[in-house]
């Protein structure tokens, strides 16, 4: 079936291709030869500090692939979900604009911070910009941050496992194949692209007898399926968490990247092509300026696509990682504003997805929308009806081994994090086993609301919060380098007004129910235990404070920091070129 | 982009979204291994009072490559926002 090519996602795809082209042959070339100034000359950190293991040069083609494959994760996927409850086109309109003057902008900029500055990561940026205490307070604010992020995906897979029957079964079979993976490659040795074709058929496999069994069942383990689902996975990650790298973590990242990336080519083919398969745009345009239990569109939809429009967490993978090895300047365009430039073009494949849904999955906050949308758009092309059970557990396992794997890092980094942060007579926290328990159970209490949604937005306010500070610290150091520091601090600054004001609206909204005027946001089974339901909005209440405070004082630093930079009282230092 | 850079150019971009991170995971654990083994073995030269032994000696010619870059790891002031995870 034939339909009208603007009846359907593809000229949208190809319109937002054009401004990324023009953001990246334009605007990011711009801003690259007259304010940075890169030079092939200039020795970077990979040669100056050369030691074969964190820094080395890296090829720019390697680079550009190894930083997508990076940043583009969950975030660019389930963003535009809660974004498309204001219409797809406001959805559309951040994302292109986000990634055309916001998002290369912070991740192209910071790795050129950390090149200029001897490969010096955001801990020590922050550092040299604001002190010891600054420093201080961005760990405090990234430690919030992990607990928050951990709620979600948490609350995400174990939503996922109970609602795709079958989907628990599958990813079972994924793990066992990144053991089998981890074994062949570590104890064995054996040839990479014989293990990589076992992976990819293992992984089909798993998701076949998913699909084939489908059980267990919805709400198998009764109204508190999703929690029991929670602590199940809970002990995964908590093995996951402590064994030695090569064990888990390593080999199941290496599984999961063939179905997401399978997947995110999927999604983008079938979104582009979508004139001849039929598959119409569905979703109203523009929906309106406030949602209920969302909010208003200002602030809260440029803080629900976050990874796909701007992250702050791209700052951190940029300074700590990707700036240590490039072997040149010039290649922190393509590595730094590409990368991030092709991730704008999967958050519009992924809102594409969430185009051709039922308005009605969208209106009811059903994240299975994503699934069933990817369904729709590849199905036509993979054997029409025949195949939509298996793209279905396809799609939702997609999902799950997304946040499994980038979960299993999460709490190991917060293991690490916790024994680097509680010292003397705290220290304790920081053990292996105590850490690792911490960093799941605290997530597990957060979730037990059921109100992903209001998680989602702490999680994208508090993301979108350290993109702002990295923003105004690329400003900082560009205006001590004497030059046009306003492609920064605009963005800069809008992004810390819009987030300060998202964080606001959350502390509002839990404030109503934590002060009786509202009912508390939970979802049954806690609806029925309203006292629990109310302390864990009196706990989200506090939580959003002190990010919020956290926030302001990060932001009142850094921006004085900026504006003493700009009045020339800071001295001027190694990274001017 | 003439034909020869453009294959280059793919077999490079694949490598670094399929293959990149699980190299330079096993890389990073390999040197952690080796840097133990190291400081055991050669601890003296970062000011560590460990005695010299023989076997320091006999494996010296092997060892010499590696010293620059492992007396750079063993002395760089490190950050704990340098751990965090590659993927979110």
């Amino acid at each position: 079936m034939q339909v009208a090519f603007l009846e359907t996602p593809s000229l949208w795809i190809i319109g937002a291709l054009v401004a990324y082209g023009f953001a990246y042959y334009v605007y990011a070339k711009w801003v690259d030869e007259h304010i940075w100034e890169v030079s092939e000359k200039r020795v970077t950190p990979a040669h100056m500090y050369l030691d074969g293991v964190e820094y080395f040069p890296v090829s720019r083609y390697v680079l550009y692939g190894f930083q997508f494959k990076s940043i583009a994760a969950l975030g660019p996927i389930l963003g535009p979900f809660i974004a498309v409850a204001y219409g797809w086109l406001p959805a559309l309109i951040w994302i292109v604009i986000g990634n055309m003057f916001i998002g290369w902008v912070q991740d192209y900029s910071t790795i050129m911070l950390t090149v200029r500055n001897e490969g010096r990561s955001m801990g020590p940026l922050v550092y040299n910009a604001i002190g010891e205490r600054g420093r201080k307070i961005l760990l405090a604010y990234l430690l919030f941050y992990l607990l928050i992020i951990s709620a979600v995906f948490i609350y995400l897979v174990s939503l996922f496992w109970n609602v795709f029957p079958g989907s628990f079964i599958a990813t079972i079979g994924i793990i066992i194949t990144g053991l089998i993976v981890g074994e062949l490659l570590y104890k064995y040795k054996a040839n990479i692209f014989g293990v990589t074709a076992l992976a990819i058929i293992l992984t089909l496999i798993s998701v076949g007898i998913g699909t084939a069994v489908a059980w267990p069942p919805k709400n198998f383990f009764g109204p508190w399926s999703v929690q029991v689902w929670s602590i199940i996975l809970a002990i995964i990650l908590f093995v996951g968490a402590i064994v030695p790298l090569p064990k888990f973590i390593t080999p199941m990242n290496f599984v999961a990247v063939f179905p997401a990336i399978g997947g995110v080519l999927l999604i983008i083919f079938g979104a582009l092509i979508s004139p001849a398969t039929g598959i119409k745009l569905i979703q109203p345009a523009f929906k309106g300026w406030y949602v209920e239990n969302v909010g208003p569109i200002f602030p809260i939809l440029f803080v629900s696509i976050a990874c796909g429009a701007i992250s702050g967490w791209h700052s951190l993978v940029s300074t700590s990682t990707t700036g240590k090895q490039l072997d040149v300047e010039t290649d922190a365009r393509p590595v730094g504003a590409g990368a991030m430039l092709t991730e704008g073009l999967l958050a519009t494949s992924a809102l594409a997805a969430y185009m051709v849904v039922s308005p009605d999955l969208i209106a009811k906050g059903k994240i299975s929308a994503f699934v069933n949308g990817a369904t729709l758009l590849t199905a036509p092309f993979l054997g029409g009806d025949a195949s939509k059970a298996y793209l279905l557990t396809f799609f939702s396992i997609f999902l799950v081994i997304y946040a499994i794997t980038v979960q299993a890092l999460v709490t190991r980094y917060w293991r690490v994090f916790s024994a680097e942060l509680f010292r003397g007579s705290w220290a304790w926290l920081g053990n292996k086993y105590i850490a690792t328990a911490t960093g799941l159970i605290l997530p597990i209490i957060f979730a037990l609301t059921g109100s992903w949604i209001n998680l989602w937005i702490y999680f994208g306010g508090s993301n979108q919060l350290l993109a702002a500070m990295a923003l105004t610290l690329v400003a900082f150091y560009v205006a001590k380098m004497n030059k046009p520091s306003w492609y920064s601090a605009v963005p800069a600054a809008f992004m810390t007004v819009v987030t300060l004001s998202a964080l606001l609206w959350e502390i509002y909204t839990f404030g109503l129910s934590t002060f009786g005027i509202k009912k508390p946001l939970a979802k049954p089974p806690l609806t029925q235990y309203p006292g629990a339901a109310w302390a864990l909005n009196a706990l989200f209440f506090v939580i959003g404070i002190i990010l919020f405070v956290l926030g302001i004082y990060m932001s009142y630093a850094l921006w004085n920091a900026y504006f003493k930079a700009k009045r020339g009282e800071v001295e001027a230092k190694a990274v001017s070129p | 982009m003439r034909w020869e850079e453009f294959k280059r150019a793919v077999k490079e971009f694949l490598f670094g979204l399929f293959y990149f991170d699980l190299y330079w995971d096993t890389k990073k654990e390999a040197a952690k291994l080796r840097d133990a083994v190291n400081l055991l073995l050669m601890g003296e030269l970062l000011g560590l009072p460990l005695m010299t032994t023989p076997i320091m000696l006999r494996l010296l010619p092997y060892l010499l490559p590696e010293i620059e870059g492992w007396k750079q790891r063993q002395l760089r002031e490190r950050d704990i926002t340098e751990e965090v995870p590659e993927t979110v």
